[in-house]
């Protein structure tokens, strides 16, 4: 659990910050993050994740197209994403599952929220 | 009196009515060009003012993140003091549990105690860091309120460029809007129970 690299990427620096607290309460501590997918993207050339969480509206590159990115990419197609975002319609939560999220929180979570969606993911791949 | 006279007469009563007519039409356009010209300044005032309202709105996101920032500098210290504070008094603990001391057991009582304390007041401080996601999720709403706002200044300035007899070009409306990342329905309160996201998800994975 503690070896695990995850990559937060959110355009809010406040939101960042939550993400990175939480994790490391869940016991993560290897934790890099990025402003937007495309920030993200650059990232992940040049280091490897085991996890990925990511929010939906930021600029540059948004989070659908950077999940759709990943899963037609070779290097990262069965990378485990978590979405953490403030849309909470049914229609978007289909979209993004359909388009490869593993999981989704709506925001405002809780770390607990946070540890129990990425223990779910990470025995479910 | 023959058939062209009458046709004449005819006419002529139709021009002089038809003069009538358009006399009251120009009238009635050079009212309409008035009002529309006394239009003008404030259409112009107000689309002048609509960029200092979004640069007011640019700056309660700047200043509530830079506050939620030192209040989360203060939660993050109150979290890391306490872990510090929970391994002394656990070094305190065996400590204790090696002593002969006759009140030994009464103090082993007390730093767990301590602990339990401590714990809950780490807790609170991630409650408190919980309830700083507000930041986030009201700046989305800013921006979409600016976003808005910019939507009436192209508006605008359509209508003033139409005053002008002119037609703003899209290049020109589009460098009037700045790129803007947000949710246009993110609520702090209305968003959906966690375990509802959990089924919709369920339900997407199974089909």
């Amino acid at each position: 659990m503690a070896d695990l690299k995850i990559l937060a990427v959110d355009d809010s620096p406040t939101m960042r910050r939550i993400i990175i607290n939480s994790l490391k309460k869940a016991g993560y501590s290897d934790v890099q993050e990025a402003t937007d997918g495309k920030d993200a993207l650059a990232k992940m050339k040049v280091n490897s994740f085991d996890f990925v969480i990511t929010d939906w509206n930021m600029p540059e590159m948004d989070g659908m197209t950077f999940v759709t990115n990943l899963r037609s990419s070779a290097d990262h197609k069965s990378i485990p994403i978590l979405m953490v975002t403030t849309r909470s319609v049914q229609d978007d939560i289909v979209e993004a599952v359909k388009a490869g999220v593993n999981s989704y929180i709506v925001k405002p979570f809780t770390p607990d929220t946070l540890k129990e969606k990425i223990e779910q993911v990470l025995a479910s791949v | 009196m023959s058939g062209n006279e009458t046709k004449d007469v005819y006419s002529g009563q139709f021009s002089s009515k038809l003069r009538v007519e358009l006399e009251q039409l120009t009238g009635s356009i050079n009212d309409i060009m008035k009002n529309m010209r006394k239009m003008q300044n404030p259409i112009l005032e107000s689309s002048e003012q609509l960029p200092v309202a979004n640069e007011q709105l640019d700056k309660i996101t700047a200043q509530t993140e830079q506050a939620t920032h030192k209040m989360l500098d203060m939660v993050e210290q109150i979290i890391e003091h306490q872990e510090q504070m929970t391994i002394l008094s656990d070094e305190f603990g065996k400590f204790l549990k090696r002593s002969r001391s006759k009140d030994r057991d009464v103090f082993i009582e007390k730093v767990k105690r301590i602990n339990e304390m401590s714990s809950i007041s780490q807790n609170n401080a991630f409650v408190i860091m919980d309830a700083l996601q507000f930041q986030d999720i009201t700046s989305q709403q800013i921006q979409h309120a600016s976003s808005l706002l910019e939507d009436i200044g192209v508006r605008l300035q359509h209508l003033l460029a139409a005053f002008d007899g002119k037609e703003l070009s899209d290049d020109i409306v589009l460098a009037k809007k700045k790129d803007r990342a947000y949710d246009p329905n993110a609520d702090l309160y209305d968003g959906k129970d966690q375990n509802e996201v959990d089924n919709i998800v369920n339900q997407v994975v199974k089909s």
